[in-house]
């Protein structure tokens, strides 16, 4: 077919001769320079003849399937964009809901060790208190299993340890309404369980779910559409300058309104991928690492509070627990530190001076005073101080860990909004590059 | 367009392919669990010897704080108590008394008694719990001033510390569930029997029953919990211990017959502290003579060991 066009060239159409002047006029200068090979002219024209439309077909391939490409990438990079924050925003959740569970154990912990200094007979708030966060656990525990299958495996094995912690303090709780000593060696191992065999998986969690939000914010960039964008749209403007050479006509307006397309498009994909990464990077530097440095200072304010009351409970070997207790309150500070969260600080202060209060009657061999210090419940004293403390970082945590899932999650919206938008224009700018260079193949049709 | 719309066909393939990809994370890491138990720590190594039970002669009656030249009598005066490493799990000899969160016992008694000896107040004293692998280290660091925390007196830790007159005599025994199929001392072959470290309890056991599997524990209520978990089958020490775990759980007995060793208690002081033991000596002679040892053996143990028996008798020459 393309043979038998190309070996048929006049009659023309007056459009078409113009077109063909390029190649025609070039084909009769040929021979012109060639003088005295009339034979070779002959073959020379034919093959010029038979280029242009070949040319033709092949600029076409290369401008449509660049176009379509392109589209294509542009569509998987602002779906990704949109998938990659929804991804930060749930890791994100799991990883403040595996830190809660972890705060809520300590703080269950903590109650009833302090409990325990108190006696046999529990203060009933306070034994509300730490049934509300055993029961807050469990629930936290199967909405975490819910949200991250991957997840799964390690909070079975922590469900585990929780279930044996629950029981062997209720054990605990049993022989000590009834006066018996055993009671301790069970609180002790129910303790020493829970630090040995839950919170190395909850640490664990924490630190997969926190590389799982920072890995999707961090992949919010997009190299690929850079380079790709690039080599496209110079595809695109190669045969836009081909065919205003070929055809000695500068502009080819289907061609040219293809090209700006995908340039528009290019622009606003890349400018949608950086103001995400942007944004990401961010609430890295803002809510997420609140949320994520206050909910560490809670676990270990926690820690803390329970080394406190065990340091009393060995009554008069409090050495390893005191020094547990110098551990957590550096872990406190160093979390809060850089977080501007001053009324916080100022809260842990007030508590960890009541701590040093505590153990100086202590020390100074005032185990009794020391314990009515510390299981006090009035306005002042520890527990009083370290309520507060631990009140005021469940609030920031939850303030800074809610803004920045809502702002990771209402960002993957423009992205999926622009998928559609964006993935139509860039088929268009193919069509558009179609019709550009059909045009100039008609020229060739008798 | 009919390519196009291919293409578009497999764009939207690969998208989802894409996504659903992306969505896969490895599974969360789980770390393995050290291994709870602790490895078995046997006493220092038994020594014969025909006088682990002599002690110091006895000194003043009545001292008086304010001319103490011994520098270990002079601090405890200067810091007006005396400290005391206790047990606070050992059910009447020192334990905490949940109720009221005070540690009491056979063993703290006898603090008071020293404490109204040395400073003339029987309140002038300060408990500090210590296990009974931390007894001679406790002394050596100087954390506290004696140790009444039934300590049996043997030529090994006369080489470590320095012991009182024997103050009270026990046995070493077995206590096991009810119904068991141990019987005696040559029954534990094969079973698991839990004893604290670092104690001539382990020590005893290792001997007497080389084919038992030695359990260890922080401490004997340690024990009583493995116990009550199914993890053991069986607790070695001393009787008065014993019977403390006894009366946690109806469903243990202590094996009448099978008492092994003979345990003479002595309060600990540093290897150092001479003077400080004379005085003890002298007050524990006091309390054996004019009735108060009874007493406190009443007070504490008749219940569940039975009419007080007569105090050991001190031996001193050392």
């Amino acid at each position: 077919m393309s043979n038998a066009r190309a070996t048929a060239p006049p009659p023309r159409p007056p459009a078409a001769a113009q077109a063909s002047a390029a190649p025609t006029g070039q084909s009769q200068m040929m021979p012109a320079g060639r003088a005295g090979a009339p034979v070779h002219a002959g073959q020379q024209r034919r093959r010029e003849a038979r280029t242009t439309p070949q040319l033709l077909r092949i600029w076409m391939l290369i401008s449509v399937a660049s176009a379509l490409v392109f589209g294509l990438v542009t569509m998987l990079t602002m779906i990704n964009t949109a998938d990659a924050q929804t991804r930060a925003a749930d890791n994100t959740a799991q990883m403040i809901r595996v830190q809660e569970i972890q705060a809520k154990l300590l703080r269950a912990d903590a109650l009833a060790t302090n409990a325990f200094l108190i006696g046999g007979l529990e203060p009933a708030d306070q034994r509300a208190d730490y049934d509300a966060a055993l029961d807050d656990t469990s629930r936290l525990i199967v909405e975490a299993s819910q949200a991250q299958p991957a997840d799964r495996e390690a909070l079975i094995a922590l469900n585990q340890v929780v279930t044996d912690y629950a029981a062997a303090m209720e054990q605990a709780r049993a022989n000590n309404r009834q006066g018996l000593p055993a009671g301790a060696a069970y609180l002790e191992q129910a303790s020493t369980g829970l630090r040995a065999g839950a919170m190395p998986v909850v640490d664990s969690l924490v630190q997969a779910n926190e590389s799982r939000a920072t890995d999707e914010m961090d992949s919010l960039n997009a190299p690929w559409l850079v380079v790709l964008g690039i080599i496209c749209i110079l595809a695109q403007i190669g045969c836009c300058v081909w065919c205003a050479r070929r055809f000695r006509r500068v502009v080819n307006v289907p061609l040219l309104i293809s090209t700006a397309l995908m340039a528009l498009t290019w622009i606003i994909a890349l400018s949608a991928v950086s103001s995400a990464n942007a944004s990401a990077d961010n609430l890295q530097n803002s809510d997420y690492q609140m949320a994520r440095n206050v909910a560490r200072a809670r676990i270990a304010g926690n820690e803390a509070k329970a080394q406190e009351s065990l340091g009393l409970i060995s009554h008069g070997s409090p050495a390893v627990s005191e020094q547990a207790w110098t551990t957590q309150d550096a872990a406190v500070r160093d979390a809060l530190e850089g977080t501007g969260s001053t009324a916080l600080l100022d809260d842990w202060d007030t508590y960890a001076t009541e701590h040093r209060a505590i153990r100086k009657l202590d020390d100074a061999g005032k185990w009794e005073e020391a314990v009515k210090r510390a299981t006090g419940t009035g306005t002042d004293g520890a527990n009083k101080a370290f309520a507060t403390f631990d009140v005021g970082a469940a609030a920031l945590v939850e303030s800074a860990g809610t803004s920045t899932v809502d702002t990771l999650r209402s960002g993957a919206w423009p992205a999926i909004v622009l998928a559609w938008l964006l993935t139509p224009a860039a088929v268009a700018a193919a069509v558009l590059a179609g019709i550009g260079i059909r045009t100039r193949q008609r020229e060739y049709q008798p | 367009m009919s390519r196009s719309a291919r293409l578009a066909v497999v764009a939207l393939l690969l998208t989802v392919t894409l996504s659903a990809c992306s969505g896969g994370y490895d599974s969360t890491v789980i770390p393995e669990r050290p291994p709870e138990v602790e490895s078995v720590q046997p006493a220092p190594p038994a020594e014969k010897c025909d006088n682990a039970t002599a002690s110091y002669n006895p000194g003043p009656v009545k001292p008086q704080p304010a001319k103490f030249n011994d520098k270990t009598l002079a601090r405890i005066a200067e810091r007006g108590r005396l400290v005391a490493g206790v047990s606070g799990d050992t059910y009447l000899f020192g334990s905490r008394n949940p109720a009221t969160g005070v540690i009491e016992g056979f063993d703290i008694d006898v603090v008071k008694a020293l404490a109204k000896a040395i400073l003339g107040d029987d309140k002038a004293y300060e408990l500090k719990v210590i296990s009974a692998a931390d007894r001679v280290p406790a002394l050596d660091e100087r954390r506290v001033d004696v140790v009444v925390r039934n300590m049996t007196m043997t030529c090994a830790r006369w080489k470590q510390v320095a012991f009182s007159s024997e103050y009270y005599r026990a046995r070493q025994s077995v206590l096991t569930r009810a119904g068991s199929a141990i019987k005696s001392v040559d029954d534990l072959a094969g079973q698991r029997v839990c004893a604290p470290n670092s104690t001539s309890s382990m020590d005893n056991l290792i001997r007497v029953a080389p084919a038992a599997i030695p359990v260890p524990a922080k401490t004997h209520t340690g024990c009583l919990v493995l116990f009550q978990s199914g993890k053991v089958d069986a607790i070695t020490g001393d009787d008065t211990v014993l019977a403390g775990m006894a009366a946690q759980d109806p469903y243990a007995v202590v094996l009448p017959d099978a008492a092994f060793s003979q345990e003479p208690y002595g309060i600990a002081a540093n290897a150092d502290d001479v003077e400080l033991i004379k005085i003890i000596n002298a007050r524990l002679a006091q309390m054996r003579s004019n009735g108060e040892w009874t007493k406190m053996y009443d007070r504490w143990l008749a219940e569940t060991l039975g009419k007080a028996p007569t105090p050991p008798k001190a031996v001193y020459g050392r």
